[in-house]
């Protein structure tokens, strides 16, 4: 399991993080305890007893916090679209034990079309 | 007390729950902002917020963050703001690239409104940075329209040099890429100066050089940043209700916070610009919203102002009042097109009128100078605090 590359990745003030996948025009918020499940991805480890006892979160919810990720695609697993499949089975069995969706995904549209766009008079004077 | 000044309170001004959020989303005390949050909540008004000052959601989430405030409800919020930052990701690539090119081609490009506040704030996602607004020095204007245009964007309006000079900005765009506002001169309005080019030397002379997503760029004095939020906060064609008094309050915050928060070098400028009427009125908004936010004396010492007849004409055309006579609405319809001709060209402008509204796509004929006054209109009413 590696995490996908080409992704920004910044603080939410909730303690959270926003990953940017600028390449499939999505973001996805994730509360705190899949900020810290990605953080420990990040420093290389991935196992879940290990990922549950670097965090202090139970196993169950760093499973939860994993089937989610791989669900958003943020995830590269080895064993293929299988594999997928039964995380995202699994992401909805864990999140509904955990009783919380950890990880929200906002579709972006690009700047140019969120763009309000001003009618051209307005143009040329809401500078 | 409340209730008078709710009475004398213009039209233009934010409605009584715009006041609130912006309380909150400003609150320097994370406390206050989760009693407006609860107040709001309580009060079942949030589904009345207009598109505007939706806004300052975000930045009300960042504060109720602060607070330690949680629950379901905040969910809205906490997806505004991730929507904002993620969106703001992607215009910082867009606004590097197109800072790069000017910066590569010798152009000392200063960052105004959304990328100034963004180089101020840092990584914060809390304000939406809808275009890129830049300028540029006049006799570098070539030079970046060339940049820019070897990067693929390309001006919306007449790129003929004498339409160039007649304005005070350019819009150039690119597919899937937001706009770039290119200005030579701060705002339309001080482009109605009597020397526009004397009154741009008194902003680049105290322009402070700053590094933005790695890249040597030049920002407004922050008094002078507070002073464009200012002419163009109040006025009728700004699309921005609520969201400039809450940028003023984080300029005139951050001014404080670099200790340059000199208003009698903002009142000796906006009274040199000709612009102290306007500014008045914008301050004593911003005072309303954030009481004490601005010394009285500057108030009182702009309020004593003389306001020449123009200045007094222009700021009747240019206000958010809502209930204007048809008339002046056509007036301003058509000063609007020509407001961003000098005066001095005034004979030519006159000249070129038909054909300058014509290359910009504007109105052309009588019947579509009345659909265009009654559009504005319907909009002007629309944004009228208490529209539904």
């Amino acid at each position: 399991m590696k995490l996908k590359n080409g992704l920004v990745v910044e603080g939410l003030p909730d303690g959270g993080c926003l990953i940017v996948d600028e390449s499939e025009k999505q973001s996805h918020a994730l509360r705190p305890e899949a900020a810290s499940v990605w953080h420990s991805l990040e420093q290389g480890t991935v196992e879940v007893g290990e990922i549950a006892t670097a965090t202090g979160l139970e196993a169950e919810v760093v499973e939860a916090a994993l089937a989610e990720l791989e669900g958003a695609g943020l995830l590269e697993s080895e064993a293929g679209s299988s594999r997928r499949e039964w995380l995202a089975r699994a992401a909805t069995v864990a999140g509904a034990a955990v009783g919380l969706k950890l990880i929200e995904t906002v579709v972006t549209p690009s700047p140019a079309a969120a763009q309000s766009l001003p009618d051209e008079q307005d143009a040329q004077t809401d500078n | 007390m409340a209730a008078e000044a709710s009475r004398r309170r213009p039209s233009w001004w934010p409605s009584e729950i715009e006041v609130e959020l912006l309380r909150g989303a400003c609150a320097q005390d994370a406390g206050v902002a989760g009693e407006i949050w609860r107040r709001l909540v309580a009060s079942g008004s949030l589904g009345a917020l207009r598109g505007d000052a939706a806004r300052l959601l975000p930045l009300l989430y960042e504060r109720l963050c602060a607070a330690g405030v949680n629950g379901t409800e905040l969910q809205p919020l906490r997806r505004a703001y991730a929507e904002v930052r993620s969106l703001n990701v992607a215009t910082r690539t867009q606004a590097r690239e197109a800072l790069q090119r000017l910066v590569a081609s010798g152009v000392s490009p200063m960052l105004l409104k959304g990328l100034a506040i963004d180089a101020m704030a840092g990584e914060r996602g809390t304000r939406r940075i809808g275009d890129l607004d830049l300028m540029v020095r006049h006799d570098q204007l070539g030079v970046a329209l060339g940049a820019l245009e070897e990067g693929g964007w390309h001006a919306t309006d007449s790129s003929e040099p004498g339409a160039l000079v007649a304005k005070h900005s350019t819009c150039l765009r690119r597919p899937d890429t937001v706009e770039v506002d290119l200005h030579w001169v701060l705002s339309g309005r001080l482009a109605l100066h009597r020397d526009p080019g004397a009154a741009m030397a008194l902003f680049w002379g105290r322009a402070r050089p700053a590094v933005y997503l790695g890249l040597e760029v030049l920002t407004l004095h922050p008094m002078h940043q507070l002073l464009h939020l200012l002419v163009h906060g109040a006025l009728v064609e700004s699309r921005a209700t609520a969201r400039w008094l809450a940028d003023a309050w984080f300029v005139l915050r951050h001014a404080r916070e670099c200790e340059v928060a000199d208003w009698r070098s903002l009142v000796d400028d906006v009274r040199s610009l000709g612009v102290s009427l306007q500014t008045w009125a914008a301050l004593r908004c911003l005072d309303y919203v954030f009481p004490g936010v601005v010394p009285p004396a500057v108030l009182a010492e702009l309020r004593a102002s003389r306001w020449s007849l123009a200045e007094r004409l222009l700021w009747l055309l240019d206000s958010r009042t809502v209930r204007q006579p048809l008339a002046l609405d056509v007036v301003r319809t058509l000063r609007s097109h020509l407001s961003n001709q000098r005066f001095r060209a005034l004979p030519s402008a006159l000249l070129l009128y038909p054909r300058y509204l014509t290359a910009n796509g504007y109105v052309v004929s009588p019947v579509q100078l009345a659909r265009h006054v009654a559009r504005r209109r319907r909009e002007r009413r629309e944004r009228a605090p208490g529209a539904a």
